[in-house]
């Protein structure tokens, strides 16, 4: 708890011992019978929890690995192993900590079962082929065939489908079968969390934000990791107090906000602050981010395997150009932000490609900038640094030209 | 009057040189319309019984410009020059596009396409990416009828069972016909040079299959005469999306080598499989889709890929694989590793060459290609 008497806790504080219990648990998870998952970021992982299975996610342990530092070195392994510069850094970052050992928490404990869904990319579905070959584990893959014209019936009968084969092979697993109404009360958990995650991302709309995006790309780790649980809402109720206590003092995130920006794209987790220092250096703040709002889900607890469905298949990212584009256009307009920031992130392909035209489109239907800073989510080989400001100071000339 | 092999392979040549000049005449002499389609894996019939020309979108080794206003450079670049080939015209001739979802960067092709060329017929088939499963092979038959539905709407014709049925057949014959040119081949490698071999593959695609395979059978009677001067040359197999550029098959012919199998979208994976004669045509459609061998864009159960590999190699007494993969390819950046593994434990040798549409300097190809075929032809 607190340091002082009468001190509250913090959310910075309350994140180091939750994630800190929750990667030691998991360590003993063996010790505790319990099992673990390794899952993908949007798995539909409210069926883990309701099946007691420990969910890891090797995405957030990458994520770890490029906030510290560590990404370069960690990568370079996988590459000795054959393993092409060309991947998402995600997976060379996971791949290169389990052939060395190398990683800032200790590792990960290995996986009894690989659960991996493809509604984020294809890449995680040959990344935990990967997996299974090298820990020897079954691995169940959820298709969530991409939204091509509409969210139809045949996507979401396919993937209820697959929800049932999901819960026999963890119902083989754990030589139990799956109580359904604690997966509702999961659900309703994980629904209240949701609802309070997107309660914290809105904030960003209030002119002075007290928040930035770079705030949300710190506070996501409980949302992803442990959706579904008490502990997590409990977090996002106190981070909204927190919240609310500096919109009520009407603390600014940025001082003498001027402009207002709008995130694309996964963060540069070896640049958070140098970047957010970069943009606040010209009054600006970036304050939201589609990447956070990927968690923002919507469940009807009433109804576990329908709203299952609706929720994994209908990610924004296994949406075309088109519909993200029009998501952009909302948020400039939520968010009444003067432009896009769009991270093209080398990792990251379908989220990536497309940013041109998104640009393009946005620029015609409501005559606003985008700034394109060409980067990785974790390797600093793909950032340079000079053409960064360049790029970011030629953004705020434009910026200002039009708005003086 | 028959025309003669060599007669013909020009043919074949020049179809592949220049498609869509090809296409222009014979559209306008059988007055049907032609819809272009990206690989792999694509189900022509269906177009074709809807009385239409499936046509392949290929790519090109022209330089690509146009097209970076949509893709950054990191996107693999058949995909970038098949945008290119729009942006400049080059595929005015087609009446339609279909991309089909294999990957990450083709669901972005897609997906801009529609928006960068608004009108005309355009269809996105968004392939399961399981294969083993009951409800995936539910999800691929919906997918299918829907896409049928869409040709017919547009050609305005029904595609009824017995028309399928005989574009299936038509299909079947016409595999049949590259899979015994493939068996001739590795008899007599000295008969067919890889560029050559490739090049009627390739045309295959870009023809009509009524011409082609008359064409076909035509060339494959004169092909005997050329079986003599039996010559060693290394056994190799090739694994990858395509072979780009067509320079390497000239090198291997040159230093000695003979392409054995392969598991190529514009090689065995486009006649491998025939599409079984049973009860209904769109099911037979989809049960073909599904048994093929696997594509990486696809998620592989268990250990297919390597053993299909493997498989590939001990049927044709191969002496050694050449993966030969586009630059950021992801699905095939991500299997190699451990298909290389596959390859050490048994003791064949291995190379692995990373190519793009668009690349210039044949130098460095060659040297490792030359390398390799001499340790294999050593051995
Ligand atoms: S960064 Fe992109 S490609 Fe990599 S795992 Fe995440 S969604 Fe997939
Ligand atoms: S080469 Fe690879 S990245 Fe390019 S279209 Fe084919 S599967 Fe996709």
């Amino acid at each position: 708890m607190g340091k002082g008497e009468g001190k509250k806790i913090t959310t910075s504080e309350l994140q180091r011992e939750l994630i800190g219990n929750y990667y030691l648990e998991a360590k003993e998870a063996h010790q505790l019978q319990k099992r673990v998952a390794w899952v993908t970021a949007a798995f539909p992982v409210e069926v883990c929890y309701a099946m007691d299975i420990i969910p890891i996610y090797p995405e957030n342990h990458a994520a770890v690995i490029g906030a510290r530092r560590m990404g370069q070195t960690i990568i370079e392994i996988a590459q000795e192993a054959g393993y092409s510069q060309d991947l998402c850094s995600y997976a060379l970052c996971d791949f290169g900590s389990i052939f060395s050992g190398q990683s800032p928490i200790g590792g990960l404990p290995s996986p009894d079962i690989l659960l991996c869904c493809n509604n984020q990319c294809g890449t995680v579905t040959k990344w935990y082929e990967v997996l299974r070959r090298h820990f020897k584990v079954p691995l169940v893959v959820l298709d969530a065939p991409f939204i091509a014209r509409d969210l139809n019936h045949n996507i979401l009968n396919y993937f209820k489908e697959q929800l049932e084969e999901l819960i026999s092979a963890l119902e083989a697993l754990t030589g139990k079968s799956l109580d359904r109404d604690r997966l509702k009360e999961v659900l309703e958990i994980s629904n209240e969390t949701s609802n309070l995650w997107r309660q914290y991302l809105e904030m960003g709309t209030h002119i002075p934000s007290p928040i930035t995006c770079f705030d949300g790309f710190i506070h996501m780790a409980p949302i992803v990791t442990l959706r579904g649980t008490l502990k997590a809402r409990d977090y996002y109720q106190l981070l909204i107090t927190e919240t609310k206590e500096k919109l009520a003092k009407r603390l600014s995130a940025v001082s003498e906000e001027k402009y207002r920006l709008f995130w694309d794209n996964l963060p540069i987790w070896f640049q958070l602050r140098g970047l957010a220092e970069k943009f606040a250096r010209h009054h600006a703040n970036i304050v939201g981010a589609s990447y956070t709002s990927l968690w923002a889900y919507s469940f009807d607890a009433s109804e576990p395997m329908e709203t299952l469905a609706w929720n994994y298949c209908d990610v924004l990212i296994n949406r075309g150009i088109k519909d993200r584009a029009t998501f952009a256009i909302q948020m400039l307009e939520k968010y009444a932000a003067h432009g896009l920031v769009m991270h093209s992130n080398r990792s990251c392909k379908p989220y990536s490609f497309g940013q041109y035209t998104i640009k393009k489109i946005v620029q015609e239907q409501v005559g606003k900038p985008s700034l394109v800073l060409e980067a990785d989510i974790c390797d600093p080989r793909f950032y340079q640094e000079e053409q960064i400001d360049e790029a970011i100071d030629s953004f705020f000339d434009t910026l200002t030209a039009t708005h003086n | 009057m028959m025309d003669g092999t060599e007669k013909i392979l020009d043919t074949f040549a020049a179809s592949v040189r220049d498609p869509f000049n090809r296409l222009k005449e014979y559209k306008a002499r059988v007055g049907k319309k032609a819809i272009g389609y990206f690989l792999t894996d694509f189900p022509e019939e269906l177009i074709h019984a809807a009385s239409m020309i499936p046509i392949a979108v290929l790519g090109n080794n022209e330089n690509i410009s146009l097209a970076d206003a949509y893709f950054q450079n990191f996107a693999c670049s058949l995909v970038r020059s098949t945008l290119e080939s729009k942006l400049n015209h080059t595929l005015d001739i087609l009446d339609g596009m279909v991309i089909p979802h294999i990957c990450d960067t083709t669901q972005c092709l897609a997906s801009i396409w529609k928006i960068a060329f608004p009108g005309g017929y355009f269809d996105e088939l968004v392939f399961p990416k399981k294969r083993h499963t009951p409800s995936a092979r539910t999800y691929l038959l919906n997918e299918l009828s829907r896409f049928k539905k869409g040709l017919e709407e547009y050609a305005g014709v029904k595609i009824t069972d017995e028309s399928l049925w005989d574009s299936i057949r038509l299909y079947n014959n016409h595999r049949e016909l590259l899979r015994k040119l493939y068996a001739f081949k590795r008899d007599h490698p000295q008969a067919l040079h890889e560029r050559e071999f490739f090049t009627i593959i390739r045309a295959s695609m870009l023809m009509a299959k009524e011409e082609h395979s008359q064409l076909l059978s035509q060339m494959m009677t004169g092909l005997a005469e050329r079986t003599t001067k039996p010559e060693k040359k290394v056994r190799l197999v090739v694994s990858g999306m395509v072979c780009e550029p067509l320079q390497v098959l000239d090198l291997i012919d040159e230093l000695g080598g003979a392409i054995v199998n392969d598991d190529l979208c514009t090689g065995s994976r486009y006649f491998l499989e025939d599409i079984e004669l049973n009860h209904n045509p769109l099911e037979a459609i989809v049960d073909r889709q599904l048994k093929k061998n696997p594509f990486p864009g696809y998620h592989i159960v268990s250990d297919e890929a390597g053993d299909s590999l493997l498989d590939m190699v001990e049927k044709t007494d191969a002496h050694g694989v050449i993966f030969l993969h586009l630059k950021f390819c992801e699905v095939h950046n991500f299997d190699y590793p451990d298909l290389k593994k596959r390859l050490e434990e048994r003791k064949i040798p291995h190379l692995l060459l990373e190519t793009e549409l668009q690349m210039t300097s044949l130098e460095q190809l060659r040297t490792r290609l030359q390398a390799f075929i001499e340790i294999l032809g050593r051995r």
